[in-house]
C-alpha cells in the first residue's frame, strides 16, 4: 500500500541507494585495488593478479590465516553445543533466576570490547593462562556464545513444547527427545547460531588484538599491524578475501535465521 | 491396565491454589470423565497424573505403584492432546511407531504393531502421509493410535476433540469410545464440554476451582447433584427456597409442595432443585394429588430451537426454566396464565455447598 | 541420597545450563571484577614489583587534565557519530520498513546488513585507501570538476568520523527497521481515517512507536564508539588519541595495567549510567 501523501517512493529509493553506496563504495574501491598493479593506487586500473600471489608466499599472513580460521572452528564448535544447551535448559524450564540468566547475555554484546578485552588479559595474566591461542578461545567463546543463545531461543520460540510433553508421555528419554524431536526443529537456528560464532570469532578483531601473543596473531591483528606500518597492496588483497569470506558465511547464515524478523 | 488413585493431591502455583486435597479413584478399565470450568484443576490433576506436574502434597499410585518419584517417561502412560503434537518431521507410521522405537522394539514386531494400531483407527492406508497432510479428524486419530500402540496402563486424553468441528467431534467421541472398550484401558478424560462427558465416560468427577465437587456415574450425578455448583454445571436446574416441614416443602407465601422420598424432607431451610424436562406445562390447573408439585405462573418467553423448546414461566417470584418437545408446545398459549406441575420424586434437595457425596 | 524425580529434573537443567555460563563468568564476569581490583593497585602482582592498594590510579584521572580531556573528547566523537547515524539511518530504515515491499525489501535488507557482518577492521582499512590524497577521491573530483582540487581527508577527525558512521551505520538502520515494520498497519490507516496528514502520523504516531528500536540503535553506536581506538588510530594520524587509545597505551606500550584498568573502569560507570538513562525507553523495546 501506498502511502500518497507522504515521502514519494522513487525518493525514497534512490535515498536508499545512496546509503547503499556509501556502505559498499569504500569496499568495492578496495576490491579494485587489489587488482590494481599499480602500487600507489594510481590509475588507470592495470589488472593484475600480482598482490594475490605474493600473499600466497607471505609465510606470516597464511599462517595467521589458517590460525583465524581453526579459531574460529574451535569457538564454532565450543559456542555452539554450550550455548544451545543452555538455550533448551532455558527453553524447557521455569525457576526462579531465569529472568536473571537472561540479562546475563547483555554484558558482552553490550560493554565496549575494549573493556572486556582488557579485562580479559588482566584476568588471564592473573590465573596463569597468559596470552596466547587457548586465551584467544576463551575470549572468543564468551562473546559469541550470547549470539548462539539468542538465536536457538528464538527458533525455540516457534517450538511447541507439547512435542517434547508428548514423546515423553511415549517413554524417551532426555535424549532420545532431543534427538527425534527438539534438534530436527531447531536445526536451522542451531547452523544460524554456529554461522554467527564463526562470524563472530573470525572478525573478532580488538579482544584477539589483546589476548594474542606478538608472534602468534589472528589475521585481523596481523592486518593491523601490517597497517601501522605501512600501507602495501597486499593488505588490500587478503582484505578482500576476508570480506568476501565473511559475507559468504553470513548470506549463508540469512538462509537459516530472518535478520528482519519472522513475518 | 491398571487403576488410578490420588489420594489428597495439593498443588500452588504462586498464590493460586490450583489444588486442594483431590483425592478419587479412577477404576481399572474405565472410562472417567474429568469436568469443570477453566481454571478448575481438572487439566493439573491430569498433568500431576502423567508426571509433567509435581504436586506439593498427596500421593498418585498407577495400578498399586506409586509415582511420586517416577518421572514421566518411565509411567508407561499414554497421553493425547488438544492439538494433537504430532511429530512434523516424521510419518505417520514413524509416529506411532515412536513409542515402541524408544522401547527399542525389534523392527519386525514394531511394523506390525503399528499396522495393527492404525487398523484399529481405521488409518490403515495412511502410513506414509506427513501429518500436514491429514485432516483434524485424521491427526487426532494417528495420536491415539500412537497413545495405545505401546500398550499403556493408563490412557490420558487433555481435551482432545476441542479443536474438531462438531459433527466430527461427535463421531470421534463415537470412535474413542468403541476403541477404549475394545482395548479395555483405564481412561482418563478431561472436558470442559458437559454433554461431552456425559456421553463418554463411565464415571465423572467434576472439579471447581481444584476441589472436587461431585463424583460417579453420570446418571446419579444428574440425579442427584451435590450442591448448586453440580446441579447447573451438568445439566440445567430451577432452585426453589422454602422451609421443610412434615408433608414436603413450604414456600414462603404459604403453599406447600409434596415431598415423595424415601427419607423424609430435612426440616429447617431448604433449597430444593427441578431439571426442565422434569416440568410439564398446562392451561388448566391439573387435578391437585399428593405426589405432584404444581405451581401457578405467567409465561413469558418461548424460545425455539428446533426439537426442543424452552418456556420461560415467571412463578412464585421466579423465573422458571421448563423444556419442552416442540410438539407439546400445540397445548399451551403463547402467553398469560400457565400452570407448571412435575412429580415430586424429579425434586432434588440442594443443601448448599456440601461436603461431596460419592455415587453409589 | 536419592533425590525425587522434580529434584533431578532441576540438576539435569542446571547441568545444561551450566557449562556455558560458567564460561561466561570465567572469561566475562570474572575479568570484569578483577579489573575493578586491579584499578586499585599500584603495580600489577605478577611483575614481581611490591605492590599495594591506592586510589592513586583514580586521582591520577582527575589529576592531570589530559584524561578528562580525552574522555569527554570520545564521548564527544560519540555523540558526533551516533547523530550522524541516526540521521542517516533512521529515514533509510523508514524506506525500507514503510515503502518497499515483498522480495526487494528483504534482499535490500540483507545487502545493508551484509557489510555489518563482516570486519570491521577491513572496512576501515577500505576507508583509508578511498581518503588518502591523490587517491580515487581526487580522479573522480578532477573528471567531474574544470579545476585540480586535492581532497586529503586522511589522517584527520574527519575521516574517524566518517569510519566510525560506515561502521556503526547498520546498527541503527536494523533496529529502526525492526521496531518500524512492528508498527500495526491499521493504526496508521486509523490515523488517516480520522484526517491527519502525513507530518503529524509522523510525528506523534511513527517516532515514538519505533524510538525504543532508534535509541537502541543509538545505544549500541554511542557505547562501543566511547571505546574505539582502532579507528582513530587507523584514520585519524595525529588527530586520532581519543580515551580509548590511551587506555589501549597503558596496556600495549606503557604497561600500567593498573592504570589502564582503572581508566577502563570509568569509561565503564559512564557507560553504564548511560544505558541507564536510556533503560526506560529500551524496556518497551522488550
Amino acid at each position: 500500500m501506498k502511502e500518497k501523501a507522504s515521502i514519494p517512493l522513487y525518493l525514497g529509493c534512490a535515498y536508499t541507494g545512496l546509503v547503499l553506496f556509501f556502505l559498499y563504495a569504500p569496499i568495492l574501491v578496495m576490491a579494485l585495488m587489489s587488482f590494481n598493479a599499480s602500487e600507489f593506487y594510481a590509475f588507470p586500473l592495470n589488472f593484475t593478479l600480482d598482490w594475490y600471489r605474493k600473499l600466497v608466499g607471505n609465510a606470516e599472513i597464511v599462517s595467521s590465516a589458517w590460525r583465524s580460521v581453526w579459531i574460529a572452528a574451535a569457538t564454532t564448535m565450543i559456542a555452539t553445543t554450550l550455548g544451545t544447551a543452555a538455550s533448551l535448559a532455558l527453553f524447557r524450564h521455569d525457576f526462579p533466576g531465569k529472568k536473571f540468566l537472561q540479562a546475563m547475555l547483555f554484558p558482552p554484546i553490550a560493554i565496549p570490547w575494549l573493556i572486556i578485552g582488557t579485562a580479559m588479559l588482566i584476568f588471564f595474566f592473573w590465573i596463569g593462562i597468559g596470552r596466547g591461542t587457548p586465551a584467544v578461545i576463551l575470549g572468543h567463546v564468551a562473546l559469541a556464545l550470547p549470539y548462539v543463545i539468542v538465536v536457538v531461543s528464538a527458533r525455540l520460540q516457534t517450538f511447541d513444547i507439547q512435542l517434547e510433553e508428548a514423546a515423553r508421555s511415549l517413554g524417551a528419554g532426555n535424549w532420545d527427545v532431543t534427538r527425534y524431536v527438539t534438534l530436527p526443529w531447531i536445526a536451522s537456528g542451531v547452523v544460524a547460531g554456529a554461522l554467527f560464532a564463526f562470524a563472530v570469532s573470525f572478525d573478532q578483531f580488538v579482544v584477539s588484538y589483546f589476548l594474542a601473543e606478538p608472534g602468534d596473531a589472528t589475521l585481523p591483528v596481523m592486518i593491523y599491524t601490517a597497517i601501522r606500518k605501512g600501507f602495501t597492496p597486499e593488505i588490500n588483497a587478503i582484505s578482500t578475501i576476508i570480506i568476501v569470506i565473511s559475507m559468504t558465511v553470513m548470506l549463508a547464515a540469512s538462509r537459516y535465521f530472518k535478520f528482519g524478523g519472522e513475518r | 491396565m491398571a487403576e488410578v488413585k490420588v489420594r489428597g493431591l495439593a498443588l500452588d502455583y504462586g498464590t493460586t491454589r490450583a489444588l486442594s486435597d483431590v483425592s478419587l479413584d479412577f477404576p481399572d478399565g474405565q472410562f472417567f470423565g474429568l469436568l469443570g470450568p477453566s481454571g478448575s484443576g481438572k487439566t493439573t490433576l491430569l498433568r500431576c497424573i502423567a508426571g509433567f506436574i509435581y504436586p506439593d502434597h498427596g500421593t498418585i499410585s498407577i495400578g498399586g505403584e506409586s509415582v511420586e518419584n517416577v518421572p514421566v517417561e518411565k509411567r508407561e502412560i499414554g497421553m493425547m492432546f488438544q492439538n494433537y503434537a504430532l511429530f512434523p518431521n516424521m510419518s505417520v507410521a514413524e509416529n506411532v511407531g515412536f513409542g515402541l522405537k524408544v522401547r527399542k522394539i525389534g523392527p519386525a514386531e514394531l511394523k506390525r504393531r503399528v499396522g495393527e494400531a492404525l487398523e484399529l483407527v481405521q488409518l490403515a492406508a495412511m502410513g506414509d502421509r506427513r501429518p500436514h497432510q491429514l485432516s483434524g479428524g485424521q491427526r487426532q486419530r494417528v495420536a491415539l493410535a500412537r497413545a495405545i500402540v505401546t500398550r499403556p496402563r493408563v490412557l490420558l486424553l487433555d481435551e482432545p476433540l476441542s479443536a474438531l468441528d462438531k459433527a466430527l467431534r461427535l463421531e470421534m467421541q463415537i470412535e474413542l469410545k468403541r476403541i477404549q472398550r475394545e482395548v479395555g484401558i483405564t481412561t482418563i478424560f478431561v472436558t470442559h464440554d458437559q454433554e461431552e462427558a456425559l456421553t463418554l465416560s463411565d464415571r465423572i468427577g467434576i472439579l471447581k476451582d481444584g476441589r472436587l465437587v461431585q463424583e460417579g456415574p453420570p446418571h446419579d450425578i444428574y440425579r442427584m447433584p451435590a450442591n448448586r455448583f453440580a446441579a447447573t454445571f451438568l445439566g440445567e436446574a430451577n432452585f426453589i427456597e422454602g422451609m421443610g416441614v412434615a408433608s414436603g416443602i413450604r414456600l414462603a407465601d404459604g403453599t406447600i409442595l409434596p415431598w415423595y422420598a424415601v427419607r423424609a424432607a430435612p426440616a429447617g431451610p431448604l433449597t430444593i432443585a427441578v431439571r426442565p424436562e422434569s416440568i410439564s406445562i398446562s392451561a388448566k390447573k391439573p387435578e391437585p394429588s399428593g405426589l405432584t408439585c404444581i405451581l401457578k405462573g405467567e409465561l413469558r418467553q418461548v424460545v425455539f430451537s428446533g426439537p426442543t423448546v424452552t418456556c420461560l414461566v415467571d412463578a412464585r417470584g421466579l423465573r422458571f426454566k421448563v423444556l419442552l418437545k416442540t410438539p407439546e408446545l400445540a397445548s399451551v398459549q403463547t402467553s398469560g396464565e400457565v400452570w407448571l406441575s412435575w412429580p415430586a420424586n424429579q425434586s432434588m434437595i440442594i443443601a448448599g455447598e456440601t461436603p461431596p457425596v460419592t455415587g453409589s | 541420597m536419592v533425590l525425587t524425580a522434580k529434584q533431578s529434573d532441576r540438576l539435569r537443567a542446571g547441568g545444561q545450563l551450566a557449562p556455558a555460563y560458567l564460561w561466561l563468568t570465567v572469561a566475562v564476569f570474572l575479568p570484569l571484577s578483577a579489573m575493578l581490583f586491579f584499578s586499585f593497585l599500584s603495580a600489577a602482582p605478577f611483575t614481581g614489583a611490591g605492590w599495594h592498594g591506592t586510589t592513586a590510579n583514580y586521582a591520577e584521572f582527575f589529576s592531570r587534565s589530559i584524561y578528562p580531556d580525552l574522555l569527554g573528547r570520545s564521548l564527544l566523537l560519540s555523540c558526533v557519530v551516533t547523530l550522524l547515524c541516526v540521521l542517516i539511518g533512521y529515514p533509510c530504515a523508514y524506506v525500507l520498513a514503510r515503502q518497499i515491499k515483498g522480495r526487494a525489501r528483504e534482499a535490500l535488507f540483507l545487502l545493508i546488513i551484509l557489510p555489518f557482518w563482516s570486519n570491521s577492521l577491513v572496512r576501515i582499512f577500505s576507508w583509508a585507501i578511498v581518503l588518502r590524497g591523490n587517491g580515487i577521491i581526487d580522479h573522480t573530483l578532477a573528471a567531474v570538476l574544470p579545476f585540480h582540487v586535492s581532497v586529503n581527508l586522511m589522517f584527520s577527525y574527519t575521516a574517524v568520523v566518517i569510519g566510525l558512521v560506515h561502521s556503526y551505520l547498520p546498527y541503527v538502520i536494523l533496529t529502526s527497521y525492526l521496531a518500524l515494520q512492528a508498527i500495526d498497519e491499521n493504526l496508521i490507516e486509523a490515523a488517516r481515517s480520522l484526517g491527519a496528514p502525513f507530518r503529524t502520523i509522523l510525528a506523534r504516531l511513527i517516532l515514538p512507536l519505533s524510538l525504543p528500536g532508534l535509541t537502541a540503535g543509538a545505544v549500541l553506536i554511542f557505547v562501543p564508539v566511547a571505546g574505539s581506538f582502532m579507528e582513530p588510530r587507523i584514520l585519524g594520524g595525529r588527530y586520532g588519541t581519543f580515551y580509548g587509545t590511551l587506555i589501549e597505551d597503558q596496556f600495549v606500550a606503557v604497561f600500567n595495567w593498573p592504570l589502564g584498568a582503572a581508566l577502563s573502569f570509568i569509561l565503564l560507570a559512564v557507560v553504564l549510567a548511560i544505558l541507564g538513562l536510556a533503560s526506560p525507553v529500551l524496556k518497551r523495546a522488550g
